[in-house]
């Protein structure tokens, strides 16, 4: 609360000092419609195809030339057979099975990310293959 | 923060410019009973198409204000309907107003929402649910299509009886 000081001025002294609310001028996202998502995509990962196997770009694993992302993109394991899945992980050198999420029959996953390509999925050989269904924003 | 000046007023000179919050005055959401979806029942017919529909054309709404929730019950079907947890078909997704017929390859642009294909004997949802569903936000019922998979790489199969739902808000 302000005080009113010696010449009846309003004195803010006593208050914490602040700053703008961040963003304060942007769209308030409790009241827009949220972005439609313009990622989406199904793409089988057969352990037989030897261009599969190993890791890859989602964006080129998908066929994607566009491959921006503002917030993110789900994973969907839509089809699998019980032995068969997948690695996905953040796109880096030296990337590893190790530092990698495994999704299997009935798995599902959100990653936030910037760029399609910036998750790497890893198909495994010696398996019959999975099923990927992805949408994203 | 303000300051005074040498007068002792106060001076707010120093303060980046600003203007009124955006829609400062409309409904806050967060006081206010939100709003109940449409609700519509796609019943037997639907899945002797194998083309996509947009969602206005399934409904007949034109328009939404946050989204369209698409669910996919468990079949009724006979055969299909024991154990529950056996979905109908292969159900997709196309954005963009897109329709026509299900072409299915792995560059589609579509997203399949069940997480078990429906093949006979292998339908059984993985998670044991007899439902699934996906939410695509969008303010515009004819950009989301959905269309069931036919006989295709996916291994799907037609014919079943399926119960769609679907939720627009």
């Amino acid at each position: 609360m302000s005080d009113l000081g010696a010449g009846g001025t309003v004195d803010y002294s006593a208050l914490p000092n602040y700053t703008p609310r961040y963003k304060a001028n942007a769209i308030d996202i409790r009241r827009t419609v949220a972005p439609t998502p313009t990622q989406i995509g199904t793409k089988q990962f057969l352990a037989d195809a030897a261009a599969n196997v190993g890791f890859s770009g989602a964006g080129d694993a998908f066929g994607k030339t566009f491959t921006q992302l503002n917030s993110g993109v789900l994973f969907r394991v839509v089809d699998s057979a019980s032995t068969s899945f997948c690695h996905v992980g953040i796109s880096a050198a030296g990337l590893a099975v190790s530092d990698c999420v495994l999704l299997e029959d009935g798995d599902e996953i959100f990653i936030p990310a910037e760029d399609l390509n910036n998750i790497s999925i890893f198909s495994n050989p010696g398996t019959a293959g999975i099923t990927l269904s992805m949408l994203g924003e | 923060m303000g300051d005074l000046d040498a007068q002792g007023n106060v001076d707010n000179s120093n303060l980046p410019a600003y203007k009124p919050r955006h829609n400062a005055n409309a409904t806050d959401i967060r006081r206010s009973v939100g709003v109940a979806p449409k609700v519509f029942f796609l019943e037997k017919g639907f899945e002797s198409f194998s083309i996509f529909k947009t969602i206005e054309e399934l409904t007949e709404e034109t328009t939404c204000t946050e989204g369209v929730e698409i669910v996919i019950r468990g079949c009724t079907n006979g055969a299909f309907s024991n154990p529950s947890t056996i979905r109908t078909g292969s159900y997709f997704v196309k954005l963009g107003g897109t329709t026509g017929a299900v072409d299915i390859d792995n560059s589609s642009e579509i997203f399949q929402i069940t997480r078990k294909q429906n093949k006979v004997g292998e339908a059984l949802d993985p998670l044991e649910e007899a439902s699934e569903g996906i939410f695509i936000p969008t303010n515009d019922p004819s950009k989301v299509a959905l269309g069931i998979g036919i006989t295709n790489a996916f291994h799907n199969i037609a014919g079943s009886f399926s119960q769609i739902e679907l939720r627009i808000k």
